[in-house]
């Protein structure tokens, strides 16, 4: 009776087969959906607390924009007031000139003051007021990524009743 | 073989159905929405629109279609907790009454907005005939009833009314024990206590010791509530002075009753109101807004100038009224129910209530009685505001977009106090649609 299979055992291998097949089926073509979700969600996240930083928090030090100061963490909130989401005008003009250094300098400054290993892009625009600034890294790495995260929050200005827009670009 | 494939495809089926794949559902675009909210307000906030943009719809819309790039959202809002700006009352009254309530309560304005009065006839028996068209769930915020009517049949009507968060006022004087049944007792809380002796003045019993006192929200929209005062064309070509005051010769005149005392008034360039205040007809006193002034020993504000057309005043304490009780022959005399003198909001100088409230939070009534002897006095007319407008509906009313509740909202607690101390619930709600 040797090398002889019986019926029993043929239908154990196919369902062992079967199941095994689709074990590596779902986890082949789910694992990629998977850790593109997982990144989306830490670029959310990453963008949502740059954000936070941006708006509500004064930087370090927190009168930065002053000469002589030293920008170690960068945040834009009015260190006076220290109010939620009302930012200083000051602190966005100075952030503008140091993003326009020359050889994207200022975005390496920048993307310090963060401390972020994501790339990233800073667009404030006036609703009822001329602000623009685009902080954005050089053209050879900027999306170099297939998916990023936007995140848009509006805020006030100590400059009357100016309000703006950040467009925060993370990838 | 035929058997082995069934076999193989009943397997994945029923590997699919008992092992589901990996599903990821994001709640991102709900936290997005949110935070868009939360920053929406913060800003308005900030930029010193939230109070304008919390009860004007067309302010708020234009604000958001400005600020939110985000495309297809939909936005809505509600306040709560306040005075509406449509108050909706509804009169068991005379013809000749709802007139007069028309002409007193028109165009009202405080805190730099303004209060639309609606008011409509109703039988007891049938309360709210009226709603808002533009918001067909806001119905009758208050109910008035002037002039002694036998309530006891429409008990429940009126508890049924109140349940909804609804008040009642009612201008009333009772001749006999007769007159005060179960719902005057049950509902309103007076009592009977026998006939009255004659007095003059009637002031507020006492100052409310806080905001939960029951007689803390009438006593402050007393005080600081802006009575609009209308003017008229002038008569004369000049405001007639005395004391050195400067001439104006654009201008419009009204008066301003008090205990039964006419003093004239006259809005002079729209920016400055001269007012006579030894009621002889001459102005003596230039006042600004925001600027308080006293006429008799009595304190008041003034609030707004209206271009040429009406003046707000406000009343600062302490207030004494000429005697509104009818004296002598059908006099009366009423108590709270409970002996509850903290219940009384005024009284006169021989401690007879003249106005009294009762309910809770939800619940509110208030009595008052009969002002109309000797006609009517601008500080009675302000009584029975404050009455009518404390008693007043205060849950939540929609202000923009009020039937498209879709998304998620953010609530916001704010203040202001520039004419009254007024705190509100602000909710904002942003959705997008078909999700």
């Amino acid at each position: 009776m040797k090398g002889q299979f019986g019926f029993e055992q043929i239908i154990s291998l196919i369902v062992f087969i079967s199941f095994a097949s689709y074990i590596f089926y779902v986890v082949f073509l789910q694992v990629p959906i998977y850790r593109t979700e997982m990144r989306n969600e830490e670029l959310r996240s990453e963008a949502y607390q740059i954000s936070e930083l941006l708006i509500n928090d004064p930087g370090n030090d927190a009168d930065w924009h002053k000469p002589g100061k030293n920008l170690n963490r960068l945040g834009l909130s009015n260190e006076v007031e220290n109010k939620t989401n009302y930012v200083s005008m000051d602190k966005l003009n100075k952030l503008n000139s140091t993003c326009y250094q020359p050889n994207f300098e200022g975005y390496e400054t920048v993307k310090l003051a963060i401390d972020t290993n994501h790339q990233f892009s800073i667009n404030i625009t006036g609703k009822n007021c001329t602000i623009s600034i685009n902080c954005r890294p050089p053209a050879s790495i900027y999306r170099s990524k297939a998916s990023s995260e936007i995140i848009k929050r509006l805020f006030a200005t100590d400059q009357g009743s100016c309000y703006a827009e950040l467009n925060l670009e993370i990838w | 073989m035929l058997e082995m494939i069934l076999a193989v495809v009943a397997i994945y089926v029923s590997f699919a159905i008992l092992f589901p794949g990996f599903y990821h559902k994001s709640e991102w675009g709900t936290a997005s929405l949110i935070v868009e909210s939360k920053d929406g307000i913060l800003t308005m906030e900030r930029i010193g629109k939230i109070y304008e943009n919390s009860f004007s719809g067309t302010s708020l819309e234009s604000f958001l279609n400005t600020s939110m790039s985000v495309e297809n959202i939909l936005f809505w809002s509600e306040i709560e907790g306040t005075m509406k700006n449509k108050i909706i009352l509804d009169c068991n009254c005379t013809e000749g009454q709802l007139s007069l309530i028309n002409d007193w309560f028109d165009r009202l304005k405080f805190n730099g907005r303004d209060i639309n009065v609606i008011v409509c006839y109703t039988d007891l028996d049938r309360i709210n005939p009226c709603n808002d068209p533009e918001d067909l769930r806001h119905t009758a915020d208050v109910l008035l009833i002037w002039g002694y009517k036998n309530t006891n049949e429409y008990k429940n009507q009126l508890q049924n009314f109140l349940s909804q968060g609804n008040g009642i006022v009612e201008i009333m004087d009772f001749s006999s024990g007769d007159q005060i049944g179960t719902t005057q007792k049950e509902v309103f809380g007076l009592r009977w206590v026998g006939s009255s002796s004659d007095s003059k003045d009637d002031q507020f019993r006492r100052k409310p010791n806080n905001a939960s006192d029951i007689t803390y929200v009438p006593y402050k929209n007393f005080y600081h509530f802006p009575l609009p005062l209308k003017a008229t064309t002038n008569t004369t070509p000049d405001i007639p002075t005395e004391g050195g005051l400067q001439a104006c010769s654009n201008f419009t005149e009204g008066n301003f009753t008090l205990n039964k005392t006419a003093y004239y008034f006259w809005i002079c360039n729209a920016n400055s109101v001269y007012f006579d205040t030894n009621a002889n007809v001459i102005a003596d006193t230039i006042v600004s807004e925001h600027q308080n002034f006293t006429i008799s020993n009595l304190n008041f504000s003034l609030r707004y100038i209206d271009e040429f057309s009406k003046i707000g005043v406000s009343f600062y304490p302490e207030y004494r009224f000429g005697d509104f009780l009818k004296t002598g022959s059908g006099s009366f005399d009423v108590e709270p129910f409970d002996d509850d003198k903290e219940k009384i909001l005024i009284n006169n100088s021989g401690g007879l209530p003249v106005s009294i409230v009762n309910g809770t939070s939800n619940k509110k009534v208030a009595w008052m009685a009969e002002f109309s002897d000797d006609g009517y006095g601008d500080d009675e007319k302000l009584l029975l505001l404050s009455l009518i407008i404390s008693t007043s509906n205060k849950r939540t009313v929609g202000i923009l977009s009020p039937n498209l509740k879709i998304g998620n909202s953010v609530s916001y607690i704010n203040i202001n106090n520039d004419d009254i101390f007024e705190v509100y619930k602000f909710n904002l709600g942003l959705g997008h649609p078909y999700r």
